[in-house]
């Protein structure tokens, strides 16, 4: 079976490269910058807090602006995307050293540097960057590469991208007394002892795919990524409650390996309508298996407006080692009552808008589009949220020639 | 049963894969559309990091993989 099925890729890549592009038009020298403006608002509520043992509140609010600035200049680009996240959250009171009101602030502030060349002969793309994300008691350092290939007509491309996260979990970077990182946080009650030796975690993936142009309407994606995580996996501020009402800290084990497959298939049906569709297949050591199929559909209205419905669903059957509130025994070795990594259903409806205007705000100035995006995510253990991102995307002509629509 | 699977999904490969074919620039109307991409577009990012967070899985081909927050 293996060797039909390596013999039938061998067998259309031969025929696929004996295409060619028309070369007749001249080419300019690309010089833009594009960018991007977002926001994005996320109200969640819940009763399972991992904080505090499985029970109790999950309330939280998220602010969070982000900008991406990408510059194209010929064969080269370079793009940084920077965010904040602002999160209040009463459980936050249950795990910073820090005690105050009922409703306390956190922030997860991020940044990206990305660099892409196209080679000479405009079939193959690298790609390099770095990044940093810092809370109060987290810090993450992100190195990836990556590259691209795509035959001369086009129709199909290849990529595969290796990213690495290194972490942190130390409290203190962001606190005025200490500004270095410190120690892990436990929870209150339990900061007589250290529980875990270890406070980094470093994350390795390996992601690649190939998406396909079927025919004139319909193109896939297939997307395989692996994952290998080690290090401290338990979060230290984590509560857990044994059968017999001892109180204890999280633990996981200290290295996970992740599987996840993905396919994608995008359908411009009649002359209005596009449906996207995802279906993805997650596993890992932990037990955990996931099942998501989304689809959203794309409804143009108009050249300019078009809107559309979107929905997922998601089925998860539970890590081995989480079990709820004091449901634990004491002589297990791992342990966990995070409800992220239980059993249970997910379902997200919502509806987007996009209004695309496509005219130059002055001279070099392109208004492309802004885009409204609406998401109610609903999980069967009583967590729920809602979700709304606002964008606003812009092209800034570097070149002397403009085109487009003039105001 | 595994066989039959395997064959399954290598049929539907072939007929894929068979039924490409090579688009001239002014057949591209379609595939071209902002919408038809198939990278992640702009309000998803969000969307996908909430799932990652709030799911013990992970997306593939979305760019997050785990790793750079206090999260799964």
């Amino acid at each position: 079976m293996r060797y039909l099925i390596f013999g039938t890729f061998a067998f259309y890549s031969y025929f696929a490269k004996s295409q060619s592009t028309d070369s007749s038009a001249t080419q300019k020298k690309i010089n833009k910058t594009e960018i991007e403006v977002l926001y994005s608002h996320y109200l969640q509520d819940g009763d399972n807090s991992a904080v505090t043992g499985g029970i109790g509140t999950e309330k939280l609010t998220v602010y969070a602006p982000g900008i991406y600035l990408k510059r194209t200049v010929g064969k080269n680009s370079f793009s940084i995307k920077g965010g904040i996240d602002i999160i209040s959250s009463a459980s936050t009171d249950n795990i910073d050293y820090v005690v105050s009101s009922a409703s306390r602030l956190d922030a997860r502030t991020y940044a990206n540097l990305d660099y892409s060349r196209t080679l000479k002969n405009e079939k193959f793309a690298i790609s390099g960057g770095a990044g940093f994300s810092i809370e109060s008691d987290y810090f993450s350092r992100a190195v990836r590469l990556g590259g691209e290939f795509s035959p001369s007509n086009k129709m199909r491309s290849y990529f595969v991208n290796v990213q690495m996260f290194f972490d942190d979990l130390r409290w203190g970077r962001l606190n005025w007394e200490h500004r270095k990182p410190v120690k892990l946080i436990y929870p209150s009650e339990l900061r007589d002892k250290e529980w875990f030796t270890v406070h980094n975690r470093n994350t390795y993936a390996l992601n690649s795919g190939l998406t396909q142009i079927i025919n004139k309407r319909n193109v896939v994606g297939v997307f395989l990524e692996l994952i290998y995580q080690k290090g401290l996996l338990s979060t230290p501020f984590h509560r857990v409650y044994f059968s017999d009402s001892t109180l204890v800290v999280e633990n996981l084990p200290n290295n996970r390996l992740k599987g996840v497959l993905g396919f994608k298939w995008n359908s411009f049906v009649g002359g209005r309508t596009i449906s996207r569709n995802v279906l993805n297949v997650y596993m890992d050591d932990f037990g955990i298996i996931g099942l998501a199929a989304e689809n959203e559909t794309v409804i143009k209205i108009s050249p300019r407006f078009s809107l559309g419905p979107h929905l997922r669903f998601y089925l998860q059957q539970g890590s081995r080692y989480f079990a709820p509130f004091m449901e634990h025994r004491p002589t297990e070795n791992y342990f966990t009552s995070d409800f992220d990594l239980s059993k249970f259903r997910t379902y997200i409806f919502g509806f987007s808008g996009r209004y695309t205007p496509n005219v130059y705000m002055g001279k070099k100035l392109l208004f492309n589009n802004i885009t409204i995006r609406y998401s109610y995510f609903k999980r069967s253990n009583r967590l729920h949220a809602h979700i709304i991102t606002l964008s606003f995307n812009a092209t800034f002509n570097n070149s002397d020639n403009t085109s487009g629509d003039k105001k | 049963m595994k066989t039959r699977i395997k064959l399954s999904l290598y049929i539907a490969l072939l007929m894929i894969m068979g039924s490409c074919t090579t688009l001239k620039p002014y057949q591209r109307v379609y595939v071209d559309d902002t919408a038809m991409q198939i990278g992640v577009h702009s309000g998803e990012a969000f969307e996908h990091y909430v799932e990652s967070i709030r799911e013990g899985g992970a997306h593939a081909g979305s760019g997050k993989s785990g790793g750079g927050c206090g999260c799964n």
